[in-house]
């Protein structure tokens, strides 16, 4: 017991100002969100909310719009993060090749997207998407490259405003996992490389049995934010399509927020969140028990 | 074939980069052209004159400028008071012993896979019962608290990776914790706490919900409010709009340039130990 | 330089702590109340009667005004309304703050739930009965000279205040949508002037049909695109009292009403952005680089013409939407109303602001300078706004314009509607099919 009492007093000065502000302004929100989630919740009049029980979480069982969202959620993370993470960690292999020159400044443009504003990009590629033939991609794909007759309309239809969206997270979202894999390869000791080449491995195989393995904790690590990342996608739907057109482009997140703000129903919105951060949860469960364990011992 | 890998290998690269920069080029185009209402088209945009115009105007317009130092100081403080804490915290997680710990950095880790965006309302009411409506210490307390936890999970990785071994020394010359962490642990995670860094300032910098309920008064807005007010309720000045949304693209970029030498240093752990 | 460092964190902590104070502190200085009370000399035995005392001079005031006004219209609030509005009234600071239009509903809901509230704000009006039910806004019947300004409005867009038996606010400015077409097409269909039925407006569609290019134009299926055409073709979505669709919106005239729609779809006179097509309607309307115009009209608000000034003064020519079987046409009202929040600190104050926002001459001033129809009847009247050419047209429009379902659950209801109209013209429904059921839904919504 005095043992515990002291080791908490050893680490309060460092840790107890995380832990208070994470309690009062993450932890204590997220508690009262999942009991809204129960009622019909009076924003204004919390007295005055009435008791549902499961009432809400039933109802997003039942709603055809939540199986939409859904499906738009489930395929904005299966086609995000594998392009994601193909094409960041092939650009991090490639810059990291021995030969390549330059690689300080390719390292810098292709980081660009991923420290840019949300607002900005979500309301450029808006821009770039636009209909008719004065939308950049469609002059493009019509008068340039002649691959199609007529213009797309792009935000006006589901899918094609889906794909816009899906375009956007890759594009901003490659340069992160290049940076991370480039962390990692670089951290990678030169003196394996040296030993190998003396047992006689060349470049195939020193990369298939030691870089590839070596990325193990990098891939997981990445893997896991990316998937959170597609889970929790927000603005960038919020700012272009705002879920239309009729509500055929929103995500969990977004057709939650419109619940919550548009029709003011805060119970239902509130049920729809902790759904999904329990779907959040099942998917990256695997993943989990290998974080902080990650050290690597050569 | 071995000499034409170099070649392929530097084209794939530049092709990506037109890809890749190839959207900003087409903003910075835009918003060189004379202010219009309609889309202009990509041919009207390559003919037509070029001029900076449309910067000096936005600068002027909608308070941008006043907002853009707003979203400067608050980005800034944000970022240093939000590395500090979280460097903390994560040291504490990686290096202390005590009970309920795992248990602990689980709950952390929980709330991350939780969608946060209904918090603001339970946020709002408790930054007013401190008084702290309409407050740059209201916003940066909240931002700050917000991102603690990813900046923690982020970071105690790095220092658990760095060998215990190192700390030897200084046990031996009677320093403390502090001086552990002060003389060892920082410096060895500088390119953690780089990246972190331009993380923490990008995402204040883009955060315009919290910002936008948290402030009040005008004049105390920030950036990504006035680009906001740069689209209109039926029509967009797009030329403006770019204009403004280029020079808020620009302190990102320096701060990245700035900060990217710490990206990656590979020879750290190695030396550290056999010294 | 070891003793530096080592109290650095303690330092960052404590200035943090410290900041946390010090700004808690001064907020809480800048919310003490004010003035303090002055004891009255009150003389307790006289008995003369004394001349009555002369008013004491207002106490000055702050009043918080939301609103999102665009740029130019916000500029004609600060320089010409606000400093009119001070000479009459020089104790009462009007404090305006212009919100961003995107995520404007989020703004108002937490500031109402975190206490933060202005006293005034001028709303869209199809907001109002959602913010009533909700608790954020307080009802005005009993401000003074409520009914007078019921008497000087229009109906309308007084109505779009009301819920479960008051009203929480007045109608500031509206606008509706008219029929803007092109002269160059109307010439091309062989007309010289605007179609004044619409039986006349299809029959020029077909004969543009031939050249391809369209004659209607219906922005989309949803709630502000379609129920123009939907009303004048006979079609309706409630009772009078906005109480049940069921009867309503699947009548044989309102299904009539679909079925004429869809078939006009069907037969290609309608142009591409009822589903989401190109080009946009106002690129459709006008041409763009390379591209001539190929609509002959379409449906819009007076920001058309504000917006693009000059470069439209010839070429369009506004007018009121061809009528329908009954004779006349039945356009859409939008617009803003001013309300007013529970635990607003001035209300009173707020009121004589909104009283002046509503006089015949600030009324007049803002159609001019910004295109807002007035809502004041007098106003709309008025000489001066004959000046401006298009405004006519939007004002006559007004007469016989019809408000969309006012209801807390208005954004529902548009859903639901939209959805109806959008599966009807795609086909996935007959529109019998589409109506029946969207009346089924909306009758919940409407519980």
């Amino acid at each position: 017991m005095n043992k515990a009492i002291k080791q908490y007093v050893q680490v309060a000065p460092y840790l107890a100002l995380g832990f208070i502000m994470t309690c009062i302004f993450v932890l204590y929100p997220l508690i009262k969100g999942v009991y809204i989630s129960f009622f019909e919740y009076k924003v204004i009049n919390p007295s005055q909310s009435l008791f549902l029980g499961w009432a809400n979480y039933i109802k997003v069982f039942h709603d055809p719009i939540i199986y939409i969202a859904l499906r738009n959620t489930l395929l904005f993370a299966l086609v995000t993060v594998p392009l994601q993470w193909a094409f960041g960690i092939l650009v991090a292999m490639v810059i990291n090749l021995q030969f390549i020159r330059f690689k300080v400044f390719f390292r810098l443009v292709y980081y660009l997207p991923v420290i840019s504003s949300w607002i900005v990009v979500s309301y450029l590629f808006q821009f770039l998407f636009a209909d008719g033939s004065s939308g950049v991609v469609n002059y493009l794909l019509v008068d340039f490259f002649h691959l199609r007759d007529e213009p797309i309309a792009w935000l006006q239809n589901t899918w094609s405003a889906n794909i816009v969206i899906w375009l956007l997270s890759v594009w901003k979202g490659v340069g992160w996992v290049m940076i991370m894999y480039l962390a990692a390869l670089q951290s990678v000791p030169r003196s394996l490389y040296e030993a190998a080449a003396i047992d006689g491995a060349k470049g195939a195989r020193t990369f298939i049995h030691i870089t590839l393995p070596l990325m193990r904790p990098m891939t997981v690590y990445v893997l896991i934010n990316l998937i959170i990342g597609a889970f929790q996608a927000f603005i960038q739907v919020f700012l272009i399509t705002k879920g239309g057109p009729l509500d055929s482009t929103h995500l969990l997140n977004t057709y939650m927020f419109k619940h919550a703000f548009q029709y003011f129903d805060f119970g239902y919105a509130a049920a729809i969140s902790v759904m999904l951060g329990l779907l959040i949860f099942i998917f990256t469960y695997s993943q989990q028990r290998t974080f902080g364990k990650d050290r690597i011992e050569y | 074939m071995r000499k034409l890998m170099p070649w392929v290998a530097h084209l794939v690269l530049v092709l990506g980069i037109v890809v890749v920069v190839g959207p900003f080029v087409y903003m910075i185009l835009t918003s060189l052209t004379s202010d219009n209402f309609s889309l202009p088209n990509p041919t009207k945009l390559l003919n037509s004159e070029k001029s900076l115009d449309n910067y000096f105007e936005a600068w002027n317009k909608n308070h941008f400028s006043q907002y853009f130092l707003n979203s400067l100081f608050i980005a800034v403080i944000t970022m240093v008071l939000s590395l500090s804490l979280a460097s903390m915290t994560a040291y504490a997680f990686a290096r202390f012993p005590f009970p309920g710990k795992e248990f602990m950095f689980r709950m952390f880790l929980f709330s991350m896979f939780v969608p946060a965006i209904l918090n603001i309302i339970p946020q709002f009411t408790i930054i007013k019962s401190l008084g702290l409506v309409d407050t740059y210490s209201g916003l940066i307390l909240l931002y700050i608290s917000t991102g603690v936890v990813g900046s923690t999970f982020f970071l105690r990785g790095f220092f658990e990776r760095i060998p215990a071994e190192l700390e030897e020394s200084i046990v031996m010359d009677g320093g403390n914790r502090w001086t552990i962490f002060r003389s060892i642990y920082i410096p060895l995670s500088l390119p953690a706490i780089g990246t972190l860094g331009i993380f923490a300032f990008s995402g204040t910098w883009d955060e315009f919900i919290v910002a936008l309920t948290l402030i009040k008064t005008e004049s105390n807005r920030t950036l990504p409010i006035a680009l906001q007010l740069f689209r209109g309720q039926y029509a967009t000045y797009y030329g403006l709009f770019f204009a403004a949304s280029t020079m808020a693209l620009l302190p990102i970029i320096i701060i990245f340039i700035i900060f990217q030498k710490q990206f990656v240093n590979p020879n750290l752990s190695e030396g550290g130990v056999k010294g | 330089m070891r003793i530096t460092k080592r109290w650095l964190p303690k330092l960052l902590l404590v200035l943090l702590i410290a900041t946390v104070f010090l700004a808690a502190c001064g907020n809480n200085e800048g919310n003490t109340p004010a003035a303090e009370e002055k004891p009255v000399a009150a003389p307790v035995d006289k008995k003369e009667v004394e001349p009555a005392p002369a008013a004491e001079p207002p106490k000055p005031v702050t009043v918080e005004f939301w609103h999102a006004f665009g740029e130019g219209e916000e500029k004609v609030l600060l320089e010409e309304v606000i400093p009119k509005f001070n000479e009459q009234y020089p104790h009462i600071t009007i404090q305006g703050t212009r919100m961003p239009t995107e995520n404007l509903d989020q703004q108002v809901i937490t500031a109402a739930a975190g206490g933060a509230v202005p006293d005034v704000m001028r709303m869209d009006n199809t907001w109002v009965p959602r913010m009533a039910k909700e608790g954020v806004l307080q009802a005005v019947d009993n401000f003074a000279d409520f009914n007078k300004v019921v008497a000087d409005s229009f109906d309308g867009p007084m109505a779009t205040n009301y819920y479960n038996g008051n009203y929480y606010g007045v109608p500031l400015d509206t606008n509706t949508k008219i029929a803007i077409y092109s002269k160059e097409l109307l010439a091309e269909a062989g007309a010289t002037e605007a179609p004044k039925t619409i039986d006349e407006l299809v029959s020029l569609a077909r004969k543009l049909k031939e050249n391809g290019k369209f004659g209607i134009t219906i922005g989309g299926p949803d709630f502000w695109n379609m129920p123009p055409w939907f009303w004048t073709l006979g079609g309706t979505i409630t009772d009078d009292k906005y109480t049940v669709a069921t009867g309503h919106l699947n009548s044989e005239a309102s299904i009539k009403a679909l079925e004429t729609i869809v078939s006009w779809n069907d037969e290609g006179l309608l142009a591409p952005p009822i589903l989401g097509g190109q080009p946009g309607t106002w690129e459709g309307l006008r041409g763009e680089e390379g591209k001539p115009a190929s609509y002959m009209m379409i449906n819009d608000g007076p920001w058309f013409f504000s917006i693009l000034g000059d470069a439209v003064k010839d070429t369009m020519i506004p007018a009121k939407m061809p009528s329908g079987p009954d004779g006349k046409s039945h356009s859409i009202i939008g617009g803003q109303d001013m309300v007013f929040f529970n635990g607003a600190k001035q209300p009173e104050a707020a009121w004589t602001f909104t009283q002046f926002m509503l006089s015949e001459e600030i009324q007049v001033l803002m159609a001019i300078k910004t295109g807002a129809i007035p809502t004041n009847k007098n106003a709309a009247q008025a000489d001066a706004l004959k000046d401006v050419y298009y405004l006519d047209e939007y004002v006559a429009e007004m007469e016989t314009a019809m408000a969309r379902t006012p209801s807390p659950n208005a954004n529902q209801i548009g859903d639901v509607f939209g959805k109806a109209f959008e599966k009807a013209l795609r086909k996935d429904a007959t529109p019998k099919e589409a109506l029946d059921q969207a009346a089924t839904e909306i009758d919940a919504l409407l519980k």
